[in-house]
């Protein structure tokens, strides 16, 4: 007979069958979805072999256009709140005493019209600020720096501020940090035992704790006279600044070498033409000057 | 009643089925979910804006969940579609054809970018330039690290990089006076420090480079994923280790490399 505890039990059977095969379903839908692998570019564990195969590793964190990189990580400007605002920040934000940090701010107004930051100062220290800029610093305590200023249409203008914390600690307890330094042109060399070593005398200067490339090369080439009559000679001169090596020619078989010279051609008969070319000093660089000298012609009356 | 309550059992223990696997394997949830509601966002405001900010959501390793840089191009691509003068889009593209490896297409897709916003989008230039160093073009990429550096002087990747191509054109002196300038605001910086150890090497000045080769190897055994991802926008959440083990491995083998000059 059927009764209502024999329709519970078949129904109670029917609900863990349909339930079981429902979340197999499910279950085998889901562990189709794949997931892909991880995305690797050409840049991860990429390294370039320098001149003497060293592994050099570039970055790329200023990839990011405005207001979508990570505030502050890359040193650039950093990003004005969405909201609109100020941003400041301090690279870096600690400094040993003595030492310098770069302040380097933005703003953005947003709201209604348009408005442009005016009155802008930065305290302590009395910084006169645009919309955006940088300044060093070299604060000897540590230091709260506040961006203040006002919107041109009269908005409020929330201001921003950045700690730079001075240590009187040198970093590593003490020792002294290993660099490069200049006195005057030459170059020294600081170890970690705060013992200096001369190194070289930079012929081109020092700053920064290096020497300086040279310069461009640069030349001074003269041919006197530069009108001549048949026959006559004319006189070479050449000299110029971060010179390695310079050749004078001319298309009538002179031919000279040197960094500078004074010089007595071959006698002039036709238009010539003379040439200097010069290797710089710095790599790669060089420079090239040409002169003609013209004969005065001669009328043959007839 | 009985199929009420059978219908109503059914749909929670279908619920509870998704959501544990859900704890499992979350990912698929939720790039799944979030699929659903761009879709469905995108449907109501197909606009520019909204394509490019969905766009730059999946590239970005801050949001593990939303990378995909598959998705993200295909956003960007549309919001150019829509408006073909966009600040950031062609930008954004040259980045992602760039992370391809396909430097072609990166540098028609950045000179695009170039030639629409000029200055206005600097780090553009700082893309161009990096384009150019992965295609051996050292001189046109330290011309463009120079105009980027006119405008932000003080990145430390820019000054990194620069000094990159500085060195592959064999000017180590000028490598390193722009890393030594950089260092003082970025003294624990491990690509710096691994820069400034070879440009000193490359000088000439073997005990300099081994004292920054040792300072170079600390830093690079702090750099962090996340510090990683900051250095490499865009790129995968999941290769950060392999990216950080680069820079610790190119710093001991340069330490490697001077100890053998030095003996």
């Amino acid at each position: 007979m059927y009764n209502m505890n024999t329709f519970f039990r078949i129904e109670r059977s029917r609900l863990i069958a349909l339930s079981i095969l429902l979340m197999l379903a499910i279950a085998l839908v889901l562990t189709g979805v794949k997931e892909g692998g991880a995305f690797r570019s050409v840049e991860v564990a990429f390294t370039d072999g320098s001149m003497f195969g060293l592994q050099i590793v570039p970055a790329s964190c200023e990839s990011n256009p405005p207001y979508y990189h990570y505030n502050g990580d890359c040193g650039t400007t950093p990003n004005p709140p969405a909201l609109g605002g100020c941003a400041i920040a301090s690279y870096p934000q600690t400094i040993t005493s003595g030492g310098g940090a770069k302040l380097s701010w933005s703003t953005l107004y947003v709201g209604s019209g348009s408005a442009t930051f005016q009155n802008g100062k930065i305290n302590p220290g009395d910084i006169t600020a645009g919309a955006t800029g940088s300044r060093n610093v070299s604060p000897t305590n540590t230091t709260t720096y506040t961006l203040t200023g006002s919107w041109s249409n009269g908005a409020t203008f929330q201001p921003c501020s950045v700690t730079v914390t001075v240590t009187p600690e040198l970093p590593g307890g003490g020792a002294c940090i290993a660099q490069y330094f200049c006195q005057g042109s030459s170059l020294y060399f600081k170890n970690s035992q705060c013992s200096n070593q001369f190194i070289q005398t930079c012929p081109h200067g020092c700053a920064a704790g290096a020497c300086l490339d040279p310069d461009a090369p640069t030349i001074d080439f003269r041919v006197r006279p530069q009108l001549v009559r048949s026959g006559t000679q004319v006189t070479v001169t050449w000299s110029g600044t971060d010179l390695q090596s310079c050749q004078v020619t001319s298309d009538h078989g002179d031919s000279w070498s040197g960094i500078s010279g004074t010089k007595t051609s071959k006698a002039i008969t036709r238009q010539t033409v003379f040439t200097i070319s010069c290797a710089g000093e710095l790599e790669g660089s060089s420079v090239i000057d040409s002169k003609t000298v013209d004969v005065i012609p001669v009328f043959d009356e007839q | 009643m009985v199929r009420g309550v059978t219908l109503t059992v059914v749909a929670i223990l279908s619920i509870a089925t998704i959501f544990a696997y859900g704890i499992v394997h979350g990912g698929v949830i939720t790039k799944r979910a979030i699929g659903a509601w761009e879709t469905l966002a995108l449907t109501f405001d197909p606009s520019a804006d909204r394509y490019y900010d969905y766009g730059a959501r999946h590239f970005d390793a801050q949001f593990e969940k939303y990378y995909d840089i598959e998705k993200a191009q295909r956003y960007f691509t549309e919001a150019l579609k829509r408006d073909p003068a966009h600040p950031y889009a062609n930008h954004q593209l040259a980045r992602i054809a760039f992370l391809k490896g396909d430097f072609s297409n990166a540098l028609t897709l950045i000179n695009r970018q170039i030639e629409l916003h000029e200055d206005s989008v600097i780090a553009a230039f700082y893309i161009r330039a990096l384009i150019y160093g992965f295609m051996g073009e050292y001189g046109l990429a330290a011309k463009d690290y120079e105009h980027y550096r006119s405008f932000e002087n003080f990145g430390w990747a820019a000054s990194n990089d620069y000094a990159w191509v500085l060195l592959k054109a064999d000017r180590p002196n000028a490598a390193v006076r722009v890393l030594a300038e950089s260092l003082q605001y970025y003294p624990e910086n491990a690509w710096l420090l691994n820069s400034y150890t070879i440009a000193l090497y490359e000088a000439g000045h073997l005990e300099a480079a081994r004292s920054e080769a040792q300072k170079a190897i600390r830093a690079a055994r702090s750099v962090t994923y996340e510090a990683w991802h900051a250095a490499y926008p865009g790129n995968d959440p999941n290769v950060a280790f392999d990216g950080v083990i680069a820079i610790q491995e190119a710093a001991r083998a340069n330490m490697h490399t001077i100890l053998l000059e030095m003996r």
